[in-house]
């Protein structure tokens, strides 16, 4: 018995549906990623890779299927539910509170913050625990000195990063990263990477990419998805070799290497 | 106990009731799917019909009124939507706030014009009296307004139904997205939709006059029942603005048999009732302005 | 010293404070006695109300009738159940807060066009019942006969005397609304506003807290409403057309409300000004009044405070863009779009 087969997914799908009317975005999908693993979600344009990251956090329901977070079954648990198990996204397009400061942007995502949320009476800047989380988080994603600058006033690479920031201020199991180098240029890609790289201790990160530099050197799993299905998965050097997978993204990869 | 003939003669009312509702609450909601904006003019456009008619009666004679003053009508929609134009993709609150303001000042226009008091219009002379058949007997009035509301309704859904223009609005009664992705003009369709909408106020407005009497603030009454009848029915469903016009309607006049003042707060239990058991409305559609 | 003022009353909320303590002395000599107490009675309610509107960001357009509501519950407890100044008070308030408890259960998960369509049917709702139930309220003659009484062996039929006692209710509500805006509270539903589908993927429930924060504007409504029935001797229904709760709306936006915590209460000192002002020139004032609607709406939408911000931001943006240039960082942001601003 290979030791892969005991180690329990921290996150799997059976069987997952999803139609927009007559149109099957996603046809059955059977997915497992490991704990304190990298995984990639990769495939061509309309594969249905946001769709299922829609789902599995929880902003759109499956028309058949379950989903499974540590062993529970999360298929019907609303995106805030999920969140406070645990699981954390960023999104393809910036999905940032805009007139927020970088710091109050982290800050109400921290779940220090999160537990008087009710609270309508104490300065939000007493409550020192998300002060210093959030701190550190934005030590880590790079942004000190830029505590007090809204949002809409970052680069776009520093708002990248502050998307990311966000989600993992939320002290996450799970990390969902949709996208997260799209648009970058190459010095903030370096950064992103760099980062990314110093989180996987304790932590599963599940990323949509197209960049497949990206993709290959991080991660330690790689998931195909192609119309609906997935049609090929393993480590990084089983994936770049295989047919379908260079049939499916002929266009695409050569475009990435052109970069 | 209210006889037979009572009950029918209420019911009946509540039909015709229920049909100006049905018109005025469809051409709120195709204002209001298509732009996503709730229209506060609507009321006082529903005045404005009645009363432009009953200025131009003496020169043009009933039917002239009725063909011209929604006309008129419609005329002003356009001209308000020009300035709500610029509201859009901003804050709905926006242009719900203009047309808030605008249905004050065209009320006090209405003041400034015709006076602050009511006015009693009589049905015109060719309709006058009662219509007999058997123990039943009816207002000819009332039956030439649910004809024409009903003509009016049908006009309406062959519009919406057999036009590519109604197609459209169809599809961006409830889903504006969709429209502006399919690359239609979207000025002229808005244009087209706030005059036919308003125009519609104004026929309605013609039509009730001489069952509700004239005064400025007849048009604020109007246009309370529109926002229930939208509620109940649904945004963004013809037969749901028809439904739930009808349904209002005849709701509220059975139940002035049994408590004469009661009817508005029927209305509501009504809505609200509703509202538990369809959160969309009897015949609306999921949209992206719910969760 | 200045963290504690600015935890409870930052030197803006002073010096308002300090303005309208003044007040009495000023206006009398203007020939207005009674527009001073008015202002700060709606300005507690546009306060309460800027709380779902300018914080939180959720159009509701039938708040008048909350403040009717506290009105007659006012008035009825005084006349027919408990009698007294305090007790009526309170069951003002925390009866309005429980239909707006109610009416929020119906409204919260609705965005946009539908909700604030919703809060319009439920206010002219409670509008209609004031009509219905007349033989509690009074009807179309309204719910006369309320005393002020007196408060600390001061009798509050006098102008003055009422007029500080509106005034102790006025900075009380002030002080707690900007703590509940400066709490974990007030950054959620901030962020709510920002984007609910980043709130939501955050771990916050967020009907349940736009709930909470319609409920507790039906507090402050209701005091308002108590108070002002109060100061008019008398409960009415005309606060509860829909007409009242469009200008509620108008004042927190006229001011800035959008932009400011103080913005509902310049708009409503705007807003009562102009109408006094308006009625002497003309009877036919409304027009003038409609017409300011429109024209507010279409050239000054972010209000009078919005618009002094956004001619001091630019200072702002370009120290941040000279530091993005210095240390080479990638594309500089797109400038803001003002209607986006929250307030601060």
């Amino acid at each position: 018995m290979s030791p892969r087969a005991a180690i329990t997914p921290i996150l799997e799908t059976h069987g997952l549906r999803k139609a927009f009317g007559g149109h099957v975005v996603l046809d059955g999908v059977d997915l497992a990623f490991e704990p304190n693993r990298l995984s990639a979600l990769i495939g061509p344009n309309g594969a249905g890779k946001t769709t299922c990251f829609n789902l599995l956090t929880g902003f759109l329901q499956p028309d058949d299927g379950a989903i499974r977070f540590k062993g529970q079954d999360i298929t019907v648990l609303p995106p805030d539910r999920r969140a406070r198990l645990g699981m954390c996204r960023s999104f393809q397009i910036l999905n940032l509170f805009n007139d927020y400061t970088v710091l109050e942007n982290i800050r109400v995502a921290v779940p220090a913050m999160r537990a008087r949320g009710f609270d309508l009476w104490t300065p939000a800047p007493a409550v020192s625990e998300a002060e210093d989380r959030a701190a550190r988080i934005i030590r880590l994603i790079g942004l000190v000195g830029r505590e007090h600058v809204e949002a809409k006033y970052l680069s776009y690479g520093q708002r990248r990063l502050l998307e990311i920031g966000v989600a993992l201020a939320g002290e996450p199991e799970l990390l969902l990263l949709d996208e997260p180098t799209s648009g970058l240029g190459a010095r903030p890609m370096e950064t992103l990477r760099d980062l990314v790289q110093q989180l996987t201790s304790g932590l599963t990160i599940v990323v949509i990419e197209h960049d497949m530099d990206f993709v290959l050197s991080l991660s330690h799993h790689i998931a195909v998805l192609h119309r609906g299905t997935v049609i090929a998965e393993g480590p990084p050097d089983a994936i770049r070799d295989q047919a379908e997978v260079r049939d499916a993204y002929l266009g695409r990869l050569a475009y990435a290497r052109a970069r | 106990m209210p006889g037979l003939a009572e009950l029918v003669t209420q019911l009946l009312n509540g039909v015709v009731l229920g049909l100006l509702y049905a018109l005025i609450a469809l051409g709120f909601m195709l204002i209001l799917g298509t732009m996503e904006l709730i229209n506060f003019s609507h009321g006082v456009l529903f005045a404005l019909g009645g009363y432009l008619a009953l200025s131009l009666q003496p020169y043009v004679g009933w039917w002239g009124a009725l063909a011209l003053a929604p006309l008129g009508v419609g005329v002003l929609g356009l001209l308000l939507e020009f300035g709500v134009r610029r509201t859009y993709g901003k804050d709905p609150l926006f242009g719900l706030l203009f047309t808030f303001g605008a249905a004050l000042a065209l009320e006090e226009v209405i003041r400034i014009i015709w006076g602050p008091r009511g006015y009693t219009i009589s049905a015109p002379a060719f309709v006058a009296g009662r219509f007999e058949l058997g123990f039943l007997v009816y207002s000819k009035y009332r039956i030439l307004v649910a004809t024409l509301a009903i003509l009016l309704l049908a006009f309406v859904w062959g519009f919406l139904e057999k036009t590519p223009y109604g197609a459209i609005i169809k599809a961006g009664a409830h889903d504006s997205e969709m429209v502006r992705a399919l690359g239609i003009n979207l000025g002229r369709m808005r244009n087209l939709v706030f005059a036919l909408g308003t125009a519609m106020a104004g026929v309605a407005g013609v039509i009730a006059a001489p069952m509700w009497s004239l005064k400025p603030t007849v048009g604020a009454e109007a246009v309370m029942p529109a926002f229930i009848v939208v509620v109940i029915g649904g945004i963004g469903s013809f037969w749901g603005a028809v439904i739930g016009g009808l349904l209002l309607g005849t709701v509220s006049g059975l139940s002035n048999l049994v408590v004469p003042r009661g009817s508005i707060l029927v209305m509501y239990l009504l809505m609200t009732v509703i509202l538990l058991w369809r959160p969309r409305g009897l015949m609306g559609q999921k949209s992206a302005l719910e969760l | 010293m200045r963290r504690f003022l600015e935890r409870w009353t930052p030197p803006p909320m002073l010096g308002m404070f300090a303005l309208f303590l003044g007040l009495p002395v000023v206006l009398p000599l203007l020939g207005y006695t009674y527009l001073g107490t008015e202002i700060m009675i709606w300005a507690i309610f546009a306060l309460g109300y800027n709380l779902l509107l300018g914080y939180t960001g959720l159009p509701a357009f039938g708040h008048g009738a909350f403040f009717g509501v506290g009105g007659y519950l006012l008035g009825m407890s005084q006349k027919w159940w408990t009698g007294g100044l305090a007790l009526p008070l309170l069951i003002g308030v925390v009866g309005t807060m429980l239909c707006a408890a109610v009416v929020g259960l119906f409204v919260v998960r609705k965005r946009g066009i539908y909700f604030a369509l919703l809060t319009i049917a439920f206010g002219v709702m409670f509008w209609f019942m004031v009509f219905v139930l007349d033989t509690w309220t009074g009807g179309e003659d309204g719910l006369t006969g309320i005393n002020r009484l007196s408060v600390l062996g001061f009798a509050l039929r006098d102008n003055i005397p009422f007029y500080y006692f509106v005034y102790a209710f006025f900075v009380v509500s002030t002080i707690a609304l900007w703590r509940i805006v400066s709490s974990p509270f007030g950054q959620v539903i901030r962020a709510i506003k920002q984007s609910e589908t980043r709130a939501r993927a955050l771990g916050y429930d967020t009907p349940r807290y736009k709930w909470v924060v319609f409920t507790l504007t039906g507090a402050f409504a209701g005091l308002a409403g108590g108070l002002a029935s109060l100061a008019r001797f008398g409960a009415f229904a005309e606060p509860m057309s829909l007409h009242q709760s469009g200008n509620v709306v108008l004042m927190c936006l006229i001011g800035g409300g959008f932009a400011s915590f103080y913005g509902p209460v310049l708009g409503v000192a705007v807003f009562l000004v102009l109408r006094e002002v308006f009625s002497t020139l003309t009877d036919h004032w409304m027009l003038l009044y409609g017409l300011l609607f429109m024209g507010v709406i279409l050239f000054m939408p972010e209000g009078i405070l919005g618009l002094i911000q956004r001619v001091r931001r630019p200072t702002t943006f370009h120290d941040t863009r000279a530091a993005q240039a210095a240390s080479g960082e990638g594309i500089p942001a797109a400038p803001p779009a003002p209607e986006q601003s929250g307030p601060r």
